[in-house]
């Protein structure tokens, strides 16, 4: 079974998602940010982190940062989900090594059809 | 909204009349939803003054948009992306070869709102290995008001995501608010047309034919018409596309099943012969 990351500072958001993902086969563990998310990713790594932009103690580009200098021989996929919408910002997250985008809102539809281009479905 | 089974029966018939389609289950929510939102747009307050009008000489332009309506069908860019993996090595094979100087010719037929040949020439541009060779896309559907939205190729946030990757939504799309819109480039790659599968198509033949999820709302009668127009639009050694789900049994078809590719079609040999030989 793979695994998924949620990684969101809303509970609801993190709910939502994770119910989602248990539909499309995922073992689905969570993280409010990403201080808490970069110690769950060393402890058991993920195949994919699903990751919100803003959040309080470490936001979603400090983790992504934080993800890259730990050189990992085999990174999780990172997608992006986040309401920072402006096509500046998503380029901003590609560049900084995010392999997919989803703008919210989302639906189950948009996040299996991102987790196929990523080959994780 | 309950529909009865006399108001979904005028329905049926105004579709058959008009596209040769059935009104099957799958379509039985959008039908209901359909006649909601034209009720509410020409002021209806219940489905009595609707259906009144339907039936009446005056009521050609709201069967027109009830029809478009209940046609309009689901899509999204990179629908089936198996599918778009198999004929992105069909083209990477066919396109290499040398010799023709004439231009490639696709057609997606029944194209709803534009996913489907912006998919095409979204792939197109991601091939650049290919030689030179002129691609041309005609794109059609029954639907005037779908074609209307294509050629515009303005996508909600929603159906942006469907399918396309964020890498090429930045490259081949403009943020336009809340919206994105395919860059010109892209845009005048396709030819967009109205057209009823129930007429021959005329601006044959093609190379590539996709008509995807569409057989399917013909009864088996009218089935066959499309298909042998869908046959005879189809260049000698061209390709077929069908819905992965599709099937051509108890049709006579004259097309072989291409052997690993997932609803893809070539005309049978000896139709490709006699008409190798006729032209």
């Amino acid at each position: 079974m793979k695994k998924c990351l949620v990684v969101d500072d809303s509970k609801v958001i993190r709910t939502v998602a994770s119910h989602i993902l248990q539909t499309l086969d995922f073992e689905v563990s969570e993280a409010e940010n990403g201080e808490v998310a970069l110690a769950k990713v060393q402890r058991d790594m993920p195949d994919v982190v699903l990751l919100d932009w803003n959040m309080p103690v470490m936001g979603g580009m400090d983790f992504l940062a934080a993800l890259k200098r730990l050189q990992l021989p085999d990174r999780p996929k990172v997608v992006f989900c986040t309401t920072e919408n402006g096509a500046g910002q998503i380029r901003q997250a590609i560049d900084a090594g995010a392999d997919e985008y989803i703008m919210k809102p989302f639906d189950r539809e948009t996040l299996h059809a991102k987790l196929e281009i990523v080959g994780l479905a | 909204m309950e529909l009865g089974s006399a108001e979904l029966a005028i329905l049926d018939r105004l579709l058959e009349a008009r596209t040769g389609q059935q009104l099957n289950d799958s379509r039985y929510w959008r039908v209901a939803r359909a006649v909601e939102s034209i009720m509410r747009s020409h002021g209806f307050r219940d489905t009595d003054a609707l259906f009144a009008l339907l039936t009446s000489k005056s009521g050609y332009e709201v069967a027109t948009q009830i029809v478009e309506a209940m046609v309009n069908n689901e899509t999204s860019f990179f629908r089936d992306a198996t599918m778009f993996k198999q004929l992105r090595n069909l083209l990477a094979d066919t396109l290499t070869e040398k010799g023709s100087p004439r231009p490639y010719r696709i057609w997606s037929a029944g194209c709803s709102t534009g996913q489907e040949p912006y998919s095409l020439a979204i792939m197109l541009g991601e091939m650049p290995h290919l030689p030179g060779r002129k691609i041309d896309i005609v794109a059609t559907d029954i639907s005037g008001g779908a074609i209307d939205r294509a050629r515009e190729g303005l996508y909600s946030q929603f159906e942006i995501q469907r399918g396309l990757s964020v890498r090429a939504m930045i490259r081949d799309f403009s943020q336009e608010d809340e919206k994105w819109r395919i860059r010109d480039k892209l845009r005048e790659s396709v030819t967009f047309r109205e057209h009823n599968l129930l007429e021959p198509q005329a601006a044959g033949p093609f190379d590539l034919i996709l008509c995807r999820n569409v057989l399917f709302y013909f009864p088996m009668a009218t089935r066959a018409k499309v298909l042998s127009h869908l046959r005879d639009a189809l260049a000698p050694a061209g390709t077929l596309i069908l819905g992965a789900g599709e099937t051509l049994i108890g049709l006579a078809n004259g097309l072989d099943k291409i052997d690993g590719g997932y609803g893809f079609y070539r005309l049978h040999s000896e139709e490709r012969r006699d008409i190798a030989v006729g032209g």
